[in-house]
């Protein structure tokens, strides 16, 4: 029901102008062309997903072995690479935890992002 | 029936979304053209918010109309695009053919001119004035309904509305009194 503000606004002529002058899509391939764009999306989301399931594997793999590696220096008496083990190890761990701390964050807005 | 087919896409069956397309494919380019008064931008106005409503659909609140929300898309959509083309508004002067009007009655014209005379006549009002009479007059939504889709204030919203009224009367001023 209209109530009075719009009363005020009610005006036969523009609407009957503005139903005369409607338009419609003038491009008759629009449906297939935004079904198709649809589709892609659809498909490239999958490929993404899959892709960023691997990525998240080779991180985390990555990452654990990095871990390894540094606990395994530490165990050494001698230094490697004219390095105290010790120092070694703080070194890797640092690395690690400045490349997970940034990978993590790109991963997340990906994983966000195509997430199904 | 919206919601019914806002299920099946979400289910994954992506060609349930071609029921959108067809129903609302026509009111959006009304809404996009209003704006950015050209076939081609709206056209691409209208696609790139079906794609924005087929990535968002999970996001969609259901309780909420689907039309609603789709058109605050096609809206954002359009305005965004209208700032990027930095078209240039040519300033409302009432055309020479519409002027020309003034001699004749526009509902006395073929069908398809009168179309074209309206269709030129809303191309000359600023964007706001061409949404809000698409809005009120062609689709009749309430000016509760418009504030909700536009986010504009109701004050501002009978402001443009009064002003897109007065300039459409400038334009078929004559005409309008001739025709009834």
């Amino acid at each position: 029901m209209m109530d009075r503000e719009e009363k005020v606004f009610h005006d036969d002529d523009l609407y009957s102008i503005m139903k005369k002058g409607k338009r419609t899509m003038p491009f008759d391939d629009f449906e297939d062309k935004v079904m198709d764009k649809i589709y892609y999306e659809y498909a490239h989301k999958r490929v993404v997903s899959n892709k960023l399931k691997l990525s998240l594997i080779f991180f985390i793999i990555g990452t654990v072995s990095g871990i390894v590696l540094a606990l395994l220096f530490s165990t050494f008496g001698d230094p490697v690479f004219g390095m105290h083990p010790k120092t070694l190890t703080l070194l890797i761990l640092f690395i690690i935890a400045v490349v997970a701390i940034m990978s993590l964050d790109n991963f997340l807005r990906l994983i966000k992002k195509y997430s199904d | 029936m919206d919601e019914l087919y806002i299920r099946k896409v979400l289910e994954g069956d992506q060609e349930a979304f071609r029921y959108f397309l067809k129903n609302y494919k026509d009111m959006a380019f009304n809404v996009a053209v209003s704006i950015v008064k050209d076939n081609y931008y709206a056209e691409e106005v209208v696609q790139d918010a079906f794609m924005k409503a087929f990535k968002g659909l999970k996001s969609f609140n259901r309780t909420a109309k689907f039309k609603t929300w789709f058109y605050r898309i096609v809206i954002n959509e359009a305005f965004q695009r209208l700032r990027k083309i930095k078209r240039e508004r040519v300033s409302f002067v009432p055309a020479e053919e519409i002027i020309g009007l003034e001699h004749t009655t526009l509902f006395e014209l073929p069908e398809e001119e009168q179309k074209h005379m309206i269709g030129e006549a809303l191309n000359m009002l600023p964007p706001k004035e061409s949404l809000v009479l698409t809005l009120f007059y062609l689709e009749e939504y309430s000016l509760a309904d418009i504030c909700n889709i536009t986010g504009w204030s109701l004050s501002n919203t009978k402001v443009i509305l009064h002003r897109a009224r007065v300039n459409m009367r400038l334009m078929f001023g004559s005409t309008l009194k001739t025709s009834h």
